[in-house]
């Protein structure tokens, strides 16, 4: 019997893991779409937000990965890494000019630029932080608390804390007064 | 005596107590007072909402009503205008009996996922609204069907088909842009490349949508995409005025990064590919791939060749350098082949198999074949060292 339960446990656990695996891929979750500004002062690496804001929507995938260049990565207030992305350094970009088929650029160092990225969020987020390809730290960024209601939505009935205060209200009055009757007597 | 002693006794008292419960009464009188004015506020805001909620029932039921069809009216159009809610800027309507293109709206899908039963969506105050509307009929390729709302309102042309009413916008209505259009589908977001195109400098929606299929076609008709063909998804972002890039030595969006990514991300987005109108026959054609790893900026012009995406789709997707040689872009780079699949010292033990040829981004590194898309666009072969690149990291699709 308790084998038998096990068995629908476990087909019921598959079912449920499954439908929810079937909603998180088909639905678009809340990204942070983010702008960052790249400057290079004098070979000192130094990367900064300009733009941050969630929206609902899909972040890539990040499949292309180079070996080597910067890491991006969102951690927790316990600093575990909750994602992780290396990419090439924001400076370099390839820049090609072509007329009819022949073919002429190639890799260029900018000292500074702007770029942006779309990245998942988590409950638990608490950093942004991106280190160059040398594993130093050059952005440190302190994600905004997520505001879990919008303003002018009321989270518990409104009639519910009047009642409450106006019942604690007449119980302290009434309290008074019982007192007052017993000094007087 | 001693009844006055205790009657004077009680009077002390007596007006001691008094003097404590004055301040309480006060609060409490001034608590009750506060409360019941904001309970009356909170009743007027509340008579607001339901007067809101009733404006949705009156629009649904009068949308309802116009969709009804009588066969003697067969190939009779309305013009109709419909109120809506106040703080409305969006309708969606949702075709149930037949697929409907989850990627126009990411906050539709969510709503339509979540009221499965519902076919009629509003967006007030930022969210959407469910509603049911009966004898609705949608085209497979205007499925859903959003307007935007003007003055909280909506006009419609509804055409008498027989057994449904067809729905279209009146010419001078706006229809709601800048959603995600399905292009190509093969599949499930999470197991296919994923590409979105983007407009920049676009006049004409259609000029955009046909400067896409082009780049696709490319892509379906050049290996390594060509046998895979299945493995990747297109869309676009369905808009063609807010991206305004600019164009000098490179085709510079910097002011403009932020909207893109937000436009994109509308769309399942593994690589954004960036197209950028070029109007001018004389200036060169220019192209980028930026280093955030998955956008790709093509400047469409006149004189454009297309196959110039299978190029800068080899810097992205295999790390694949530049195969020609252009000593006064590379020299001051530092450029060095180790971190590269197709660069290499002489006698090229990278790949040992193929050829050992002179020339890779500077004079003195080797390529693996005499021509191929890195090195020129003539050549739309990628040869067999740069296409094992492509496909090892394209391999993680199905």
């Amino acid at each position: 019997m308790k084998t038998n339960n096990k068995i629908w446990m476990s087909i019921l656990f598959v079912i449920f893991a499954t439908f929810i695996s079937i909603i998180v891929f088909a639905t678009p979750s809340t990204v942070r779409v983010i702008n960052f500004h790249y400057e290079n002062i004098n070979g000192k690496e130094i990367v900064a937000v300009t733009n941050s804001g969630t929206v609902l929507g899909y972040y890539p995938d990040y499949n292309f990965q180079p070996d080597h260049g910067y890491m991006l990565k969102i951690v927790d207030n316990s600093n575990n890494a909750l994602f992780s992305v290396k990419m090439p350094p924001p400076s370099e970009i390839y820049v090609h000019e072509y007329n009819g088929k022949n073919i002429t650029g190639g890799l260029v160092i900018l000292n500074q630029t702007d770029f942006s990225m779309v990245l998942p969020t988590f409950q638990n987020e608490s950093k942004i932080v991106i280190l160059n390809s040398n594993n130093q730290n050059v952005m440190d960024y302190t994600i905004p608390e997520q505001k879990t209601q919008e303003s002018g939505k009321t989270s518990v009935p409104f009639g519910l804390i009047i009642a409450f205060v106006l019942i604690l209200a007449v119980f302290v009055l009434a309290s008074r007064l019982r007192k007052k009757k017993k000094e007087i007597r | 005596m001693k009844y006055n002693k205790h009657s004077r006794y009680r009077k002390v008292e007596n007006k001691r107590g008094q003097e404590n419960l004055a301040p309480a009464l006060y609060a409490v009188v001034a608590i009750v007072v506060v409360l019941l004015a904001s309970w009356g506020i909170f009743q007027f805001y509340k008579s607001k909402s339901s007067a809101s909620q009733a404006d949705f029932i009156v629009f649904s039921n009068s949308l309802n009503n116009y969709l009804k069809t009588y066969s003697s009216q067969f190939g009779n159009v309305e013009n109709v205008n419909l109120a809506l809610p106040e703080r409305t800027d969006n309708v969606c309507i949702i075709d149930r009996s037949e697929e409907f293109n989850e990627f126009l709206d990411a906050q539709l899908a969510v709503a339509a996922s979540k009221f499965q039963d519902m076919n009629v969506f509003v967006r007030n105050n930022g969210e959407y609204i469910p509603l049911k509307v009966d004898n609705l009929k949608l085209s497979k390729n205007n499925n859903p069907f959003c307007i935007k709302a003007a003055a909280n309102n909506i006009k419609l042309n509804l055409e008498n088909k027989g057994e449904y009413k067809s729905i279209s916008i009146p010419s001078n209505e706006q229809k709601s842009s800048e959603d995600c259009t399905v292009i190509i589908y093969n599949g499930e977001p999470s197991k296919k490349l994923d590409f979105t195109f983007v407009a920049s400098n676009y006049g004409n929606i259609q000029d955009f949508k046909n400067d896409a299929e082009k780049y696709i076609d490319v892509l379906r008709n050049n290996e390594p995409f060509k046998s895979d063909f299945e493995k990747f998804n297109f869309y676009m972002i369905d808009g063609t005025t807010s991206i305004k890039c600019t164009e000098d030595q490179l085709i510079n969006c910097n002011s403009e990064e932020f909207k893109i990514h937000e436009l994109a991300s509308k769309c399942p987005n593994d690589i954004t590919l960036l197209l950028h109108k070029n109007f001018g026959v004389i200036s060169p054609v220019r192209s980028s791939s930026v280093s955030n790893m998955n956008m790709i900026k093509i400047s469409s012009s006149p004189v454009e060749d297309n196959s110039v995406i299978l190029h800068e789709l080899g810097h992205m997707i295999g790390h694949l350098a530049d195969e020609y040689v252009d000593n006064a872009y590379y020299q001051n780079v530092n450029f060095k082949p180790d971190t590269y699949p197709n660069c290499d010292y002489s006698p090229c033990p990278k790949w040992s198999v193929v050829g050992c040829y002179e020339g890779c981004s500077l004079g003195n590194y080797y390529r693996p074949t005499e021509d191929s898309i890195m090195n020129h666009l003539s050549d739309l072969n990628y040869g067999p060292v740069n296409e094992k690149a492509m496909n090892d990291n394209l391999g993680v699709y199905q």
